[in-house]
């Protein structure tokens, strides 16, 4: 079962830029802040960024690794994949379909619903 | 973790002490499970002041929205002695309070003896209460259990002598460092500790205050008892709120 982001209200888009940067390889924290600044163009803060940390490992999406010298490194789960699997294809849909408007598409059907992840309630 | 950060040299302590003191808003359980990696993260580097910010951000989050779940707690039943004991506690300023007038050469009293029985079963329950609290301390906790141990016996002949400041002194004094050595390992959550000292400040003080006046200058000030008495109901209700929100369980070896 694919589990959203959208539920992590204002912590979302934080949480798709871990889950992104985890997708390479385990990382601990400042490599996260870092490859985060690198992949968005804007730093994230260590209290945003640890909020997002303790609602995804909460959610099983990602795991807490040992620590090595006082740094803990996390990586995603299995659940942590499938969800960020989910979450770029629909983004992905998402933007063939703004795409798609923007150069005047006439094959695409009118009520295109959005994707649900764009759609859906915002909760924390 | 104060220990660790000592062994830093002192420019490097000035600059992120700070940030350091921020990590303290996060509550005890997000602490426990990641405030070593947080202080590595904000150590290895200068925060701007919107990091700052985003700290304190999320130390607000983190206690609006826990995401993680705190130790259970065992509630200690004798909170409830110390309740009953601010029953007794209230109950004894209001016989105070309503006593016989007498006239002597300085002027006219209200004679509240008729209250040092009630008074006495107040203290003695809150005595033991306080005892409980101490015996929940780690045996590191040395000033908080020796000041826990002399309020438990000061309480128990405190009403004899109610009106010798110097001895109130003592006993709030004494609940008051107790009350921040249960903060420190997370038996008493900040809020309750600091309740506890910011209530007590002022009557210890005017009880120093009173201390050193001579008796007949202090009673020339005609001060409302009510008001030099009252916040100390807090000690009571505080200690019992306390015990019953009980000490995180210790984990099964």
């Amino acid at each position: 079962m694919t589990q959203g982001l959208q539920e992590l209200g204002r912590f979302a888009e934080p949480s798709l830029y871990i889950l992104v940067s985890l997708s390479e390889r385990p990382k601990h924290g400042y490599a996260i802040m870092a490859d985060v600044e690198t992949i968005s163009g804007s730093p994230m803060g260590p209290g945003t960024l640890y909020g997002a940390l303790a609602r995804l490992e909460r959610r099983g999406l990602i795991e807490a690794l040992e620590p090595e010298d006082r740094r803990r490194p996390y990586r995603l789960t299995g659940l942590g994949e499938t969800t960020l699997a989910a979450q770029l294809e629909q983004l992905s849909a998402f933007a063939r379909v703004g795409l798609s408007r923007l150069q005047g598409g006439l094959d695409e059907p009118a009520d295109q619903p959005l994707p649900a992840a764009l759609a859906g309630p915002v909760r924390r | 973790m104060s220990r660790l950060i000592s062994l830093y040299p002192r420019p490097w302590r000035d600059r992120y002490e700070d940030e350091f003191r921020l990590i303290s808003l996060y509550p005890r359980p997000w602490r426990d499970r990641y405030e070593d990696e947080f202080r590595v993260l904000i150590s290895g580097r200068q925060p701007s002041t919107r990091e700052r910010l985003d700290i304190v951000r999320g130390a607000i989050d983190a206690r609006l929205h826990p995401q993680v779940p705190g130790a259970p707690r065992d509630a200690d039943r004798f909170g409830f002695a110390a309740l009953a004991g601010l029953a007794a506690f209230v109950a004894a300023l209001v016989i105070a309070a309503n006593g016989p007038v007498h006239s002597d050469a300085y002027g006219t009293y209200r004679d509240g003896s008729a209250a040092v029985p009630v008074m006495m079963v107040a203290t003695f329950l809150l005595s033991i209460s306080v005892f409980r609290v101490v015996m929940q301390l780690p045996t590191t906790a040395i000033v908080g259990q020796s000041a826990g141990v002399l309020a438990c016996v000061v309480l128990l002949f405190w009403p004899l002598m109610f009106w010798v400041m110097p001895v109130g002194v003592v006993v709030l004094v004494s609940v008051m460092l107790l009350a921040v050595s249960a903060h420190r390992p997370g038996i008493w959550p900040m809020w309750l500790s600091g309740a506890m000292v910011a209530v007590l400040t002022i009557p210890a003080g005017l009880m120093a205050v009173l201390a050193v006046l001579p008796w007949y200058t202090a009673r020339e000030l005609n001060l409302n008892m009510l008001i030099l008495v009252g916040p100390m109901a807090a000690i009571w209700l505080l200690v019992g709120i306390g015990l019953l929100r009980g000490v995180p369980r210790r984990p099964a070896p």
